[in-house]
């Protein structure tokens, strides 16, 4: 495919970030929102051609025609044709919207005409071609596909674009490394999701997107195209038949807008390329050692191994850290160049090359491509990354070169052609923020007159100081477009909204497009400050919903959810009949929405309000809109199937910094991109934070630069407490240990008190999963097992001694001031010998938990035992153990295995003779070891049941009654009138147990016991009532109904006994 | 109760604006405490902040955190009664853990005065004070969350903590996170030498770097100290401050950890003897060996782990009951070893065989 396509391509990508969508469908603000367009589709620009080699494609388009026709030569048949049809539909709507960008940007609007043809046809078929070969295994990646898809059902001429790269990557991913690793994988492709949620248009099409997942590949592409022609072809038909205001608003135009304008940085970028870096920087730029990249190993099965455990390096640890005193160079001196790091450097660590090249402006990327400038490399790099370097043929230097570069290179990356790229980009975003400012600006204006009339009615307080109220609440979005992130999600809420009325008519049977009709009511989870409840009311707002709300700060029991909604649930708005005076009422307003926040903030005193929430959800009359962060807490779980779900995830850096940017450009703060990136890097993405940051900082500054916005970012860093897996990871794989790191003994002691219960039981389970780092410079294979076995023991020796203190703090003693001993012993120490990347190990639960209550039990059953045997016998509990069941395991146990019927009689007299009951003979059972393991004994079921039926005949001595029997004194006094019965349930007791041992002979001993116990007892106080066996007969006949209620009968039955013996 | 509390708090100013009341001694803490936020000391970064935001109101949700005694809970007192000023007794709940806090005083009593009319100059809004608020359960912060956000208008909240992981996230998400770091010895003397000054206090300078040593960057206690050890002995010196704190002096702990890093045993025992003598019970020793060692700048960290290894078993056996002098020789014999040549130790069994 020739070059300039391929820019093309380039150009498409749609990547445009949240922000850029519609304006509040206003013709003259198209402009400003093609300059959003503009900018970030740079931003995809360089990610995006990465994945597309134009060896590469070469190679690869010519065979896969070929190849692959034979599964998809029908499917071309058929989707071709009913493709085509929407194209025809479509293009109208093309062109109307791109008209009007045409109109403000003349630029771009030679180029709109011609591509559709060409690259519709190429891309599609080579879209085509992809997915049959296909693996099954890959289908869990579709879904971050999906969404392109279904971008194509929807508009084909879009698809044509869509499809080029998309094509490339994947074939890449196919031909470069068969043994794919999912999570590589996974990472490549989230680029496109990415992009795709953007500016998707989830209108008709999710369905099938949901369709598509489930099914493999093939039926998915028939089944799709069978569907889609009706469902894209009534999608555009609605929206060309809806108004036209709509269209603009919801279609997102974007797309296609979008793609016309992309189309012109792609032209400049081809045009800048004749303008060739300067003399100066040239020779900068050559002087720059660079090293040649150590050839990719031969592909073969071990590779995806040899892969596996390399994928830790991100955090391994250099050699020689802080060796190197880190360079200081001209600002932003790395502009424009886009660097990789693969493999462990010789000083830094990863993050800290990262965060290197993005002081100075410099772009980090994860995964080199053709856009890459410079690949920093050091040992053990990635397979797969030097074959792409080889590929491409792309610059690679060590850490050394990095450092001469940033030392070198003018400010602002001087004249070259990469620092001119990126300074013209600068420039859009300066331009876009202007505008968007000014938008800003415009709409405060008419806000604040609004508001002015509001506070002449006496409405807001807020209207009164511009500046009293805080910057979240004063740059909270006022239109959708300006939420940051989470568009389709946010679609979908107010299609779910929108449809609400006509679905209630239908009543909730028809699950619509994106099958949200049968709810009543969404939930919307996703972490703090991503604008949920904010998208919420919004959209609430935007379709005309008058809001109610509760939240955490009201009281949401069973009780007040049941009753007090009852008024809401079913009734409409005032304000659709009155308004204040001089207002006009607003009819649509007479529609209600409940919208419940923090339903994960119900906790004490809202007892059963969950439930009773859950409930109303599934009868409700107005739409409920729930938010909470946790979705998946048990306490969550009555909302499955009752509310449709809408994730929220974070947005990315991309699709905050306009907006961010904005907010400090009103407010006259002067802070670079760069650090602009840090501050939402270091909140995770938490919009409400950075702007709360950005507030705080304009208090005392007007302008901030990196190293200040990471300080900042630093300090109002969220701490939260570890649960115990990010514990583990932390102090063992987080290179805590690592010469480079800063952390004291006392931060690693901190990190045990995060959970003091469970860090150190983790860290016992898991230590054995690490590479330890103290080995890792060994490479003598022998020599470095040994040193590892070395590394495990100290570190066992010293969990060991843990436990010596441990026993100090929860044994008898109770000497918590150990704590701290503890916390090195059990902890710190064990972690700083097996530290080291855990690459490849999956954080296991402790196991410990499971063992100590077996072991337990299992102590339960020897002291049993031995306190049966006591009359017999001299050992202790250990003696017992180890000398004694052996040898009756071998007598009663192995008997029966080997003898069968006949050894019962015998089995039992010995059993009598130690007064062993049949208990204990299950105990001894459980308690084999070794070749006497129970699960390799296998009793005949008619031996057992000859075993039971006898054992059950007979009396049997009884050696004394347990203190526990006899504590019950005061219960005995209780129940004393009804003796009769308590013996009576005895007998029953016994007859069922008779019978289920027959049935189901390893039934867990816990049950049997409460059950057994009796019986021994209760032997001779049944004989001294005189009704023993008698009875027995007539309780059998009522056997089936007493079952289920054995464990309580078991217990009557015990004090009964009790009782009878002191009689 | 609140209004009770607030104004105990401000009886407290008065008295200290005073001076001594006659007759009545105040803890010093509460006399000297600053009144506006020039007089606090340390953390100026984040003092400057909140100065300007007294000045231009408008404060935005905080949360203060950080050690005891370095004046978060003083210095949302005082920014709220410069902002405040006379209103301050109307528009100031203030709660700390002293008071109920459950869910229900949040629905209640919090929202409850939120949702209160005070009138205001412009750019002032009430402001709910929550002091110890890692103390308040998960549910109460939960319900603080929207209730920050719908009456922002004219409400503001303040947190302070020692450990802001006990705070929940959405919460950490809407305040402006101000950490205060531990103040400095100078800062903390500084602050002495006034509170010396006005109160007339006898002072050696040693004694003063004692109370500093001592008070590990906690104001609070270092003042607390200052006055203990005027009212006990009248004269503040190094040793009569070592008496009232009554803990081995980490310096000679320190430097006797050092000695075993060095491998010299010998003076290492001395120091050991010398602390013996002034009467320290060995738990307080070993206790103060853990601490130090833990911090120990000169060693690196396997040796530091090392030597806790040692002293964590000495630690359990004196637990045990074993409070001899001999139990910590053998820990510093032991720790002196540990840097040792091992072959020093091998009997020349090849000479007897």
């Amino acid at each position: 495919m020739p070059a300039d396509i391929r820019s093309f391509f380039g150009g498409k990508p749609a990547g445009t970030p949240a922000k850029k969508d519609e304006p509040p469908a206003k013709k003259s603000q198209k402009g400003r929102k093609r300059a959003i367009v503009d900018d970030s589709d740079e931003d995809v620009v360089e990610t995006k051609p990465k994945k597309t080699t134009p060896r590469k494609k070469q190679a690869q388009r010519e065979p896969s025609p070929v190849g692959e026709t034979t599964t998809t030569s029908e499917f071309f048949g058929k989707s071709k044709p009913k493709r085509s049809e929407p194209v025809k539909s479509k293009p109208a709507t093309n062109g109307s919207t791109a008209t009007p960008s045409k109109k403000t940007n003349g630029t771009t609007a030679s180029s709109t005409k011609t591509p559709p043809s060409k690259p519709r046809t190429n891309g599609r078929t080579s879209s085509r071609k992809k997915n049959p070969p296909k693996p099954a295994d890959e289908i869990e990646d579709d879904d971050h596909a999906f969404d392109d898809e279904d971008l194509e059902d929807d508009d084909v001429f879009e698809a044509g674009f869509k499809k080029g790269p998309r094509h490339d990557s994947y074939k890449k991913d196919l031909d470069e490394d068969e043994p794919l690793l999912p999570q590589q994988r996974r990472a490549g492709r989230k680029q496109k999701p990415t992009k795709a949620d953007d500016d998707f248009e989830p209108e008709d099409e999710d369905v099938e997107m949901e369709d598509v997942e489930e099914e493999a590949v093939k039926p998915k592409a028939l089944e799709r195209n069978a569907k889609d022609k009706p469902a894209s072809e009534s999608s555009s038909t609605k929206k060309r038949k809806s108004p036209e205001l709509d269209d603009e608003e919801d279609d997102y135009a974007s797309p296609k807008k979008g793609k016309a304008a992309k189309r012109s940085p792609a032209k400049k970028k081809t045009k800048k390329d004749e303008v060739q870096d300067s003399a100066e920087v040239q020779a900068i730029l050559a002087s720059i050692p660079t090293i040649r990249a150590p050839s990719p190993p031969p592909k073969d099965g071990q590779s995806a191994k040899f892969n596996w455990r390399t994928a830790g390096n991100a955090t391994a640890v250099p050699s020689a850290a802080g060796s190197k005193e880190k360079p200081v160079g001209a600002e932003n001196c790395l502009a424009g160049l886009t660097f990789v790091f693969t493999g462990v450097l010789d000083s830094l660590d990863r993050t800290e090359g990262q965060e290197l090249v993005k002081r100075y402006g410099g772009k980090v990327t994860g995964a080199p491509s053709k856009n890459t400038s410079y690949v920093v490399l050091g040992s053990d790099a990635g397979p797969k990354k030097l074959e792409t370097i080889k590929a491409h043929g792309l610059k690679t230097i060590n850490e050394d070169g990095l450092f001469e570069l940033i030392r070198k290179l003018p400010a602002n990356g001087g004249d070259s052609k990469a620092s001119a790229k990126f300074e013209e980009k600068q420039q859009k975003e300066a331009q876009k923020v202007e505008e968007m400012a000014a938008e800003m600006e415009k709409e405060e204006r008419r806000v604040g007159g609004a508001g002015g009339k509001a506070s002449a009615s006496g409405k807001t307080a807020a209207a009164s100081g511009p500046d009293s109220r805080l910057w979240t609440a004063k740059y909270a979005p006022t239109a959708l477009n300006q939420i940051c992130g989470n568009k389709p999600a946010v679609e979908k809420l107010a299609r779910w909204l929108r449809n609400f009325p006509k679905n209630q008519r239908t009543g909730f049977v028809m699950g619509g497009a994106d099958g949200s009709g049968i709810y009543r009511a969404v939930i919307i989870h996703g972490p703090p400050g991503i604008g949920k409840t904010t998208a919420a009311h919004l959209v609430a707002e935007l379709e005309g919903y008058d809001v109610v709300e509760s939240n955490a700060s009201d009281t949401r029991s069973k009780k007040l959810v049941e009753t007090g909604l009852r008024g809401v649930l079913s009734t409409t708005s005032l304000l659709g009949y009155f308004a204040a005076d001089g207002e006009k009422v607003e009819e649509s307003k007479r529609k209600l929405v409940l919208i419940m926040d923090e339903v994960d903030g119900m906790s004490a005193g809202d007892r059963g309000g969950v439930g009773a929430l859950a409930a109303v959800c599934k009868k409700t009359q107005i739409p409920m809109i729930l938010i909470c962060n946790e979705r998946r807490l048990p306490k969550m779980k009555p909302f499955d199937h009752v509310t449709y779900e809408l994730p929220f995830r974070r947005p990315t850096t991309d699709q905050i910094r306009s907006r961010i940017m904005t907010i400090a450009h009103r407010e006259g703060l002067n802070i670079p991109g760069n650090v602009i990136n840090a501050l939402i890097e270091g909140s995770r993405a938490d919009i409400r934070q950075v702007v709360n940051m950005l507030s705080t900082a304009k208090l005392d500054q007007s302008n901030m630069d990196f190293d200040q916005g990471k300080q900042m970012s630093k300090n109002w860093e969220k701490h939260v407490i570890l649960k115990p897996w990010d514990i583990v990871t932390k102090i063992m794989g987080g290179g805590l240990f690592a010469p480079a790191s800063k952390s004291t003994l006392n931060d690693k002691t901190e990190l045990y008190f995060n959970d003091h219960e469970f860090s150190y039981l983790m860290l016992q389970e898991n230590y054995l999963g690490t590479t330890p780092m103290l080995a890792s410079s060994i490479h003598d294979p022998k020599e470095r097992k040994l040193k590892n076995l070395e590394l495990v023991e100290k570190a066992a020796e010293s969990i060991s001694d843990g436990d010596l203190v441990d026993r100090m703090i929860h044994g008898s003693q109770q000497q918590w001031s150990l704590m701290p001993t503890h916390a090195i012993f059990s902890f710190v120490r064990p972690a700083s010998f097996i530290a080291g990347s855990m690459a490849g190990h999956q954080t296991v639960f402790t196991s410990w938990l499971g063992r100590n209550s077996t072991q337990g039990k299992l102590m339960r059953m020897i002291k049993e035992i031995q306190g049966h045997m006591r009359l017999k016998t001299s050992g202790d509990r250990h003696e017992v153990r180890q000398q004694y069941l052996p040898i009756l395991w071998e007598q009663l146990v192995n008997k029966l295995q080997e003898e069968g019927k006949e050894g019962v009689d015998e089995v039992i007299d010995l059993m009598d003779s130690y007064f062993l009951t049949k208990d204990d003979f299950d105990a001894i059972m459980e308690l084999g070891i070794g070749p006497m393991d129970s699960k390799d004994v296998k009793l005949e079921t008619q031996t057992k049941a000859a075993f039971t039926r006898l054992y059950n005949q007979r009396s049997h001595p009884l050696p004394f009654m347990k203190a526990s029997n006899v504590i019950a004194p005061k219960k005995q006094a209780k129940e004393r009138p009804d003796i009769e019965e308590a013996i009576e349930e005895s007998d029953e007791g016994e007859v069922v147990e008779e019978v289920k041992d027959d049935e189901d002979e390893d039934v867990d001993v816990t049950k049997d016991k409460y059950i057994k116990q009796p019986k021994k007892k209760k032997e001779p106080a049944a004989q001294k009532g005189g009704k023993g066996k008698g009875k027995k007969a007539k309780a059998e006949v009522g056997e089936d109904s007493e079952e289920d209620e054995k464990p309580k009968k078991g217990k009557a039955v015990a004090k009964g006994k009790g009782r009878g013996k002191k009689a | 109760m609140a209004q009770a509390e607030s104004s105990t708090a401000r009886n407290g100013i008065k008295a200290n604006a005073n001076g001594a009341a006659p007759g009545y001694e105040l803890p010093w803490v509460e006399k000297y405490r600053p009144v506006y936020l020039d007089d606090i000391v340390g953390n100026t970064e984040t003092i400057e902040r909140l100065k300007i935001i007294a000045k231009d109101g408008n404060m935005p949700h905080v949360i203060i955190s950080g050690m005891p005694g370095i004046g978060k809970t003083t210095s949302i007192l005082c920014l709220a009664r410069q902002l405040l000023g006379d209103a301050y007794k109307e528009a100031v709940l203030e709660l700390n853990a002293s008071d109920e806090r459950g869910i229900d005083v949040v629905r209640n009593r919090i929202k409850g005065f939120a949702q209160k009319k005070v009138t205001l100059p412009p750019g002032r809004q009430k402001i709910v004070i929550l002091d110890e608020a890692d103390s308040m359960t998960g549910g109460a912060q939960q319900a603080l969350r929207r209730t920050m956000e719908i009456y922002s208008a004219t409400t503001r909240f303040a947190f302070a903590c020692n450990q802001s992981n006990k705070i929940i996230e959405p919460l950490q998400s809407r305040c402006a996170i101000l950490r205060y770091a531990r103040l400095t010895d100078a800062q903390v003397v500084m602050r002495l030498q006034q509170i010396v000054k006005a109160e007339n206090v006898e002072c050696s300078e040693d004694g003063l770097a004692a109370l500093v040593f001592s008070a590990e960057g906690d104001m609070r206690q270092a003042i607390n100290n200052l006055q203990s050890t005027y009212s006990g002995f009248g004269f503040v010196s190094g040793d009569n401050v070592f008496k009232v704190v009554d803990s081995p002096h980490p310096v000679k702990v320190q430097a006797m950890i050092k000695m075993c890093g060095e491998q010299k045993i010998d003076q290492a025992l001395d120091v050991l003897q010398e602390l013996w003598d002034l009467g320290y019970s060995c738990h307080d020793i070993i206790t103060t060996m853990f601490k130090v060692t833990k911090s120990i700048p000169s060693l690196s960290e396997h040796a530091k782990l090392e030597f806790i290894k040692e002293i964590g078993f000495t630690h359990m056996r004196i637990l045990e009951g074993v409070q001899t002098f001999l139990q910590l020789s053998g820990c510093v014999a032991r720790l002196c070893k540990i840097n040792m040549d091992p072959k020093v130790f091998s009997l020349p069994k090849h000479d007897l065989i």
